[in-house]
């Protein structure tokens, strides 16, 4: 069998890879360039405690409006980092939720904020329509002090690196039909 | 070579330039803070690892940490030109600060970058913004070859109420994923190298949009023939 494989291969005729991939050359890994000098000095960006981190994981599981959202999906809760107001004080928690499937979310309400450019005024918060497929995270902004969630927004979708993605297939997020969003001048 | 790169009177005037706009620009209010905003140097070249909201040097101006750098044969338009089948569309512009090479001085680059797209639509879409020295729009080094440095992040209803923008990380991905599309997957070598900008994951308001941080610290290289 080896030998009847080998003069196949030896004709042409078997290839296990492309071409293309066969001749690819291999580049060398760059390096890195150096530090110079010590990292600029800047206020001090503000932690969450222990403690403060599994009171906003708390919230999220016990928020009823957002359970609903998912479905009764599980999801663990990957990360939880600081949020900080625009004057750099903690206003309370983000927190990735990650889906053990992908979901799709129908024409649900979605707990939104517009923050204004001021560090004293609050986010207002509105529901907005929502339609979301293949979502396999979610990004939740909890404020401590009311013990709130002032917003839910899907998480960008994450590239498998050249691999081929989940069967579940891309992720899109859009307005139920005859549902509008306010629009508001780009600030990027 | 390059000898209009080395030219001393081109150099000066650069510099002239580069003192005018430093001393006039402001940053604005309410910009986005760094954890590890440091310059970076490898042959006579340096950068700042994050670029900047306005032209100012600060480490409450900067707007994303640098994580691609686009090299062997690369510049600005060449990178633009190559990834346009996924980002067609431009952004607001944002500042570089780098020295290249041993005659240059620092100088500020501008970029809007490209994106997918604003909102409408709703969802998150990528943009990234590519910076170099402006007289020729690329850097050059023995190491690097012909290289521009670039930022990522995704936006997320940029354009409507409820924007937000950030995860870097996994733009860069994004970004990484589409360079292999246009030039071979050879060529891209995912977070390889270390540019000392690392940022945890936290939500930072700033200019009335959260900017969610997450930064490995390490760049995805580019190989462009």
């Amino acid at each position: 069998v080896l030998s009847t494989v080998g003069l196949l291969a030896a004709g042409g005729v078997l290839f296990t890879a492309p071409l293309g991939a066969q001749q690819a050359p291999q580049l060398p890994v760059p390096v890195s360039p150096v530090p110079i000098g010590a990292p600029m000095a800047h206020a001090p960006i503000p932690t969450l405690s222990a403690k403060e981190a599994q009171a906003a994981s708390r919230v999220v599981a016990g928020n009823a409006q957002l359970n609903k959202l998912v479905q009764g999906v599980a999801y663990s809760v990957s990360r939880v980092g600081p949020w900080t107001r625009e004057d750099g004080s903690l206003a309370g928690a983000v927190v990735q939720l990650e889906f053990t499937q992908p979901i799709d979310i129908e024409n649900a309400e979605w707990v939104t904020a517009d923050f204004a450019e001021t560090a004293k005024t609050s986010p207002s918060i509105r529901m907005q329509p929502l339609t979301v497929r293949n979502m396999s995270a979610m990004t939740v902004l909890v404020d401590l002090g009311s013990q709130q969630i002032i917003s839910e927004t899907p998480a960008p979708p994450r590239t498998t690196r050249g691999e081929v993605k989940s069967a579940a297939g891309p992720q899109s997020v859009e307005l139920p039909p005859g549902v509008t969003i306010p629009l508001k001048p780009s600030k990027d | 070579m390059r000898s209009f790169r080395t030219s001393v009177l081109f150099r000066l005037l650069g510099a002239l330039s580069c003192l005018g706009l430093v001393t006039v620009a402001q940053p604005p209010p309410a910009t986005a803070g760094a954890s590890n905003l440091t310059i970076v140097g490898l042959d006579n070249d340096e950068f700042w690892n994050y670029d900047f909201y306005g032209q100012t040097v600060d480490a409450g101006n900067v707007d994303w940490a640098v994580d691609l750098v686009f090299y062997n044969n690369a510049n600005i338009n060449k990178v633009k030109n190559a990834l346009n089948p996924w980002y067609s569309q431009t952004g607001g512009p944002k500042y570089e600060y780098m020295r290249d090479g041993p005659i240059g001085t620092f100088q500020w680059d501008q970029d809007s970058g490209r994106k997918i797209t604003g909102c409408p639509p709703t969802g998150w879409f990528e943009h990234y913004r590519v910076y170099a020295d402006p007289s020729d729009d690329s850097m050059y080094n023995v190491y690097y070859g012909y290289y521009v440095l670039g930022t990522t992040h995704f936006d997320y209803n940029d354009g409507c109420s409820g924007a937000l923008a950030g995860y870097s990380e996994t733009a860069e991905g994004w970004v990484a994923q589409h360079s292999g599309e246009a030039w071979g997957t050879n060529r891209v070598f995912y977070s390889c190298c270390t540019l000392y900008n690392s940022e945890a994951f936290r939500t930072e308001t700033a200019g009335g949009i959260p900017h969610i941080w997450e930064n490995d610290g390490n760049a995805t290289y580019v190989s462009v023939p």
